[in-house]
């Protein structure tokens, strides 16, 4: 299948700041310390057209910083990101505003990501007429009033303001507002996380129903496994800025092969001994982003670390058709 | 409409006397400002309608007064009510144009500035520091002594050193609007960074401009009045009310104390009614800003 969206080797840096006494004192002088946060450490991974890969990870772990330098929210320190086998520069504004229509994202915080002073049909419709998707007034409130029609809200709503809707309903504009470029891909950056768990399911059904009705590819943010397991058909788990392990989600609940993915499994809550994975109690703490750990970023808190953990950082292998882990010792129980 | 009547700040403005009765003292001063020179019984500046014999005339509730000059006269033999009512208007107008045009630039430097960030952010601050750390009046009174007077220099003098307070305050919120998940959803959407600027961030930083703008407006009239009283503001053909204060106070120790008393009497009436008015909005709108 024709891959949609392939991130190769991302590394996104948040430079902090430096204070006028952050300077280091060596034998070959005086240098000043650049400290900064290594969000996002080498990462890769494709989206094939239309699947839904999920990026999961606990807080911190830079999924939603991959999410936000996929879409030019912030700037990547090197590396590739190409849809449709092209890199889009920001400095040509064509090829700029293509991708924009392309790639669009739906937002964690269903309550800040509308602008509480513009009415529905302006909050939908804005997009549509600044890029020209149809060309006079009465037919951009046409589409408005379809798009509202598709995920699930009623055209009588145009007029209203966002405060005047619920955290479910906000989250349905905003996707429509997503939809309105009539994108490819739609990256969805912790979409539910904010809403009631019985909202939750009523918008992850939505957002599949659409994907198959607009042909959608989707790029799942979420650290909640039971909404990933229910979405997604491939995965890739992150620590501290690095995928660990990727594949088949179905391969990957059967059979995790990194320690930190089993570890996280396992601390899925359960209903009466469902959880079909040993309980795993990690511990410690994550190690800060701004100082990595050598080697395998896991190490310090990996029950299989070694030496050679400690001393090199394994790369992501291949170990069965597509699934991928970055571990030295996948194939060892504990 | 409707709405606004049953909203709780309106039950609350109707509940507190403070508002009520600062707004009357503005709503009055607005009207003797634009229809009283119709009725007022002189034009106090027209010299066929003034006499000098009639000069520094007592009020007409002392022994000597008349009652066709209800508040005395000046020295001129102008009648002291006419005279109030013109130079309220010229302090009005002073206090309203240099207000707007203060909040029109501050409001954009500061959008423009919590937007752009980096350098852009901190040259218009550092500006604004500076401004700050001299007393506006000393400004004020600098740039009047090298231009000299004139309503319309006044205006652009003081405009120019009052811009900083709505800068400082539209961009401390531009800041935290300008993280909000709306504004990154329209860089997403493809928007030009004006486009975001006037249509998603300029909206939803306006709600501390009219606390604000009242309080700029008392502020203003006072600094004019004290820089016409030093004799740096309006020219003397246009006086207005710090002006009238200044004129009579040559004579206030010969105990001809209403030439300037009264139009001093105004000023603070004045600004009280919109110091009133201003902090019922303060704590209304925007309990956080000082």
């Amino acid at each position: 299948m024709e891959k949609i969206l392939e991130v190769k080797n991302l590394v996104v840096e948040y430079p902090l700041k430096s204070g006028i006494l952050d300077f280091k004192v060596s034998k070959s002088g005086i240098s000043r310390l650049r400290p900064v946060v290594h969000a996002v450490n080498d990462v890769s991974f494709s989206i094939k057209q239309g699947e839904v890969f999920a990026l999961v990870g606990e807080s911190g772990c830079g999924k939603s910083t991959v999410a936000k330098a996929i879409v030019k929210l912030i700037d990547k320190k090197s590396g590739q990101i190409l849809f449709r086998g092209d890199e889009t520069s920001a400095e040509n504004q064509d090829s700029l505003n293509e991708f924009r229509r392309n790639i669009q994202m739906i937002f964690q915080d269903p309550y800040s990501s509308l602008n509480p002073r513009q009415k529905v049909k302006d909050i939908i419709g804005e997009p549509i007429a600044y890029h020209r998707i149809r060309p006079n007034k009465a037919s951009v409130l046409q589409l408005v009033s379809e798009l509202m029609e598709k995920v699930g809200l009623s055209n009588e709503m145009m007029e209203r303001y966002p405060h005047q809707f619920s955290g479910g309903q906000r989250q349905r504009i905003g996707i429509a507002r997503a939809l309105s470029m009539n994108p490819s891909l739609i990256i969805a950056d912790e979409p539910v996380s904010a809403l009631d768990v019985s909202i939750q399911a009523q918008i992850l059904n939505l957002l599949m129903d659409l994907k198959d009705e607009f042909n959608l590819s989707i790029l799942m943010i979420a650290h909640d496994l039971s909404v990933v397991k229910h979405i997604s058909d491939r995965i890739g788990i992150m620590y501290l800025g690095k995928i660990v392990e990727s594949g088949e989600k179905d391969q990957i609940f059967a059979e995790p092969k990194h320690p930190y993915t089993r570890a996280l499994f396992s601390a899925i809550p359960i209903i009466e001994d469902t959880n079909p994975y040993d309980p795993i109690e990690i511990i410690g703490e994550v190690p800060s982003a701004r100082m990595l750990p050598s080697g395998c970023f896991y190490h310090t808190r990996c029950p299989l670390a070694d030496e050679k953990c400690i001393a090199m950082h394994p790369e992501l292998v291949d170990i069965d058709d597509d699934h991928f882990v970055s571990c030295y010792h996948w194939q060892k129980q504990f | 409409m409707k709405r606004f009547f049953e909203s709780e700040f309106f039950y609350n403005y109707r509940k507190s006397f403070s508002a009520v009765f600062g707004s009357v003292i503005i709503f009055l001063a607005l009207v003797i400002g634009l229809i009283g020179p119709f009725v007022v019984p002189q034009n106090p500046y027209d010299q066929k309608q003034t006499d000098l014999s009639n000069a520094y005339l007592p009020p007409m509730w002392e022994e000597e007064g008349r009652a066709e000059f209800p508040l005395g006269t000046d020295g001129q033999g102008r009648d002291m009510l006419s005279v109030i009512v013109y130079g309220s208007r010229i302090s009005l107008l002073i206090g309203i144009s240099v207000t707007v045009i203060s909040c029109v630039i501050g409001t954009f430097l500061g959008v423009f500035a919590g937007y752009k960030g980096g350098k852009t952010d901190s040259f218009i601050m550092r500006v604004a520091d500076i401004q700050l750390s001299f007393p506006s009046m000393l400004i004020a009174l600098f740039i009047m002594a090298i231009f000299g007077s004139g309503i319309e220099k006044l205006i652009v003098t003081l405009s120019f050193v009052g811009w900083v307070m709505f800068a400082r305050t539209i961009r401390g919120e531009t800041l935290s609007v300008k993280n909000q998940e709306y504004i990154q959803a329209a860089h997403v959407l493809g928007y030009s960074d004006w486009r975001i600027l006037f249509r998603h961030v300029l909206p939803n930083v306006t709600t501390p401009l009219i606390v604000l703008f009242t309080n700029k407006i008392g502020n203003v009239i006072l600094t004019e009045a004290s820089l016409s009283f030093l004799g740096v503001g309006v020219p003397v053909t246009q006086p207005s009310l710090g002006l009238l204060v200044k004129n009579g106070f040559d004579v206030l120790f010969s105990g001809l104390w209403w030439v300037s008393l009264l139009p001093g009497l105004y000023i603070m009436l004045l600004v009280f009614g919109i110091n009133l008015l201003g902090d019922f909005l303060k704590d209304e709108l925007n309990p956080q800003l000082n």
